[in-house]
């Protein structure tokens, strides 16, 4: 009786061991990565890189799961960031974000840890399409009231005198565009005793802010 | 049961100092978010209390009359703005208590109910003049439209009363220029319509 409790004890033991990684146990990092529309994001972790590729689940969104080609040992740090594409004049790290868009860590999701220590390893980014402002010139601006629109859900900008009295010879919309989206500057409400219109205000959105519309004010014949 | 003596002393405080509890039957406040009532018109209500005006543009609301703590709160809204789309005609729908906002127990201040107002659109027409071969795409700033030849006019997105619209050619059919008359200005409940000229090819 004595006997078979201590077989019984020692095959729990072992079963025990095995079971919490007595032997070599390797952890497979890896994750989601939401809202990827263009590829590559190349994420690295531990001298490794893995270019993920947009991909949609069965609801239509962007949604890829990737893991590195190499397992990690149990207990080794891991912190997976996107791939540096070098530092700018201060020595900041400049990462490279997949084209037109922006990444970010998922929240709640732990991209930083050791192997081992969190039951799953959900190391996820999430990725939104880049927005740039849009604005331009304005010349000959002299009365009040101009006010310029981008369509009707871009918002609206109002090129009223400074506290000197000078008229702007500048503007930008406070609201982004988002990349590959259509804007269109119109004039909505003409300055007083002027008559102003609106060169290169249409065009979609790449990947740079748009500073070439030109506005174009003249007095009105009197 | 163990609450009651504690209950009956602050309801005690509260009929000895009416002002401290704020002058209403209870000392919890009800209120929240209001999106998209651009004009008078939509009236709260809590617990089917004193209607609540929401004044043209305001954005958050509390009512005045206060709610007993632990007491529960219901707030429905009980007539909209006649620019707002309800869901079924003649109906006061048209601004709607955001599901599993409207109701609850009052344990402290109620911030977090949301009233959502879904405004009625009118139509945005371009009239396009002239004969154009292919190519030629307008756009309402985002709302992105290729004509094609045969089209002699364009529906734009429909857009809610009083927005403003700013209507331009995006790209002209090649060897053409189109222009835009009287591209921007505001929606009225009639609908608007912007002419869209294009020169001879």
């Amino acid at each position: 009786m004595k006997k078979s409790i201590l077989a019984l004890c020692a095959l729990t033991l072992a079963a025990g061991l095995s079971a919490c990684g007595g032997g070599t146990s390797n952890y497979t990092i890896g994750g989601t990565v939401y809202g990827l529309e263009y590829g590559p994001l190349v994420l690295t972790t531990n001298g490794m890189e893995v270019a993920i590729e947009p991909a949609k689940d069965s609801k239509g969104n962007f949604v890829t799961t990737y893991a590195f080609p190499q397992q990690l040992e149990y207990g080794t740090a891991y912190n997976v960031v996107l791939k540096q594409a070098g530092t700018d004049a201060n020595g900041a790290i400049i990462y490279q974000y997949p084209p037109h868009q922006v990444c970010g860590v998922t929240a709640n999701s732990r991209t930083s840890d050791t192997a081992g220590r969190l039951a799953t390893i959900d190391a996820s980014y999430t990725c939104t399409l880049a927005s740039h402002a849009i604005g331009g010139t304005v010349n000959g601006l002299a009365g009040d009231g101009l006010v310029l629109t981008n369509g009707s859900t871009g918002g609206t900008v109002t090129l009223a005198k400074d506290t000197n009295g000078v008229y702007p010879t500048s503007f930008t919309f406070a609201s982004l565009v988002t990349y590959n989206q259509t804007f269109g500057v119109t004039v909505l409400t003409q300055p007083a005793g002027q008559t102003c219109t609106v060169a290169g205000g249409a065009g979609t959105m790449h990947d740079d802010p748009v500073s070439s519309i030109v506005v174009n004010c003249a007095n009105n014949p009197t | 049961m163990i609450r009651s003596p504690l209950r009956a002393g602050i309801a005690l405080a509260c009929a000895l100092s009416l002002s401290a509890c704020g002058g209403g039957s209870g000392d919890v406040y009800v209120g929240g978010t209001v999106v998209g009532a651009t004009k008078a018109g939509l009236v709260l209500t809590n617990n089917d209390g004193k209607p609540l005006e929401i004044t043209a543009g305001q954005t958050s609301f509390v009512f005045p009359d206060l709610v007993e703590t632990d007491a529960s709160y219901n707030v429905k809204v009980v007539a909209s703005p006649d620019n707002t789309q309800p869901s079924t005609p003649g109906g006061t729908d048209g601004c709607k208590v955001a599901p599993g906002t409207g109701t609850g127990k009052a344990v402290f201040t109620i911030s977090t109910v949301l009233v959502v107002c879904t405004l009625k659109t009118y139509p945005l027409t371009a009239r396009i003049n002239g004969a154009h071969a292919a190519g030629l795409e307008i756009v309402n700033g985002a709302d992105h439209k290729v004509v094609q030849p045969g089209d002699t006019t364009v529906a734009l997105t429909p857009i809610a009363e009083d927005a403003v619209y700013g209507v331009t050619v995006l790209a002209s059919p090649p060897g053409q220029t189109c222009t835009v008359a009287n591209g921007s200005g505001k929606m009225t409940t009639a609908g608007q319509t912007v002419d869209v000229n294009c020169t001879a090819p």
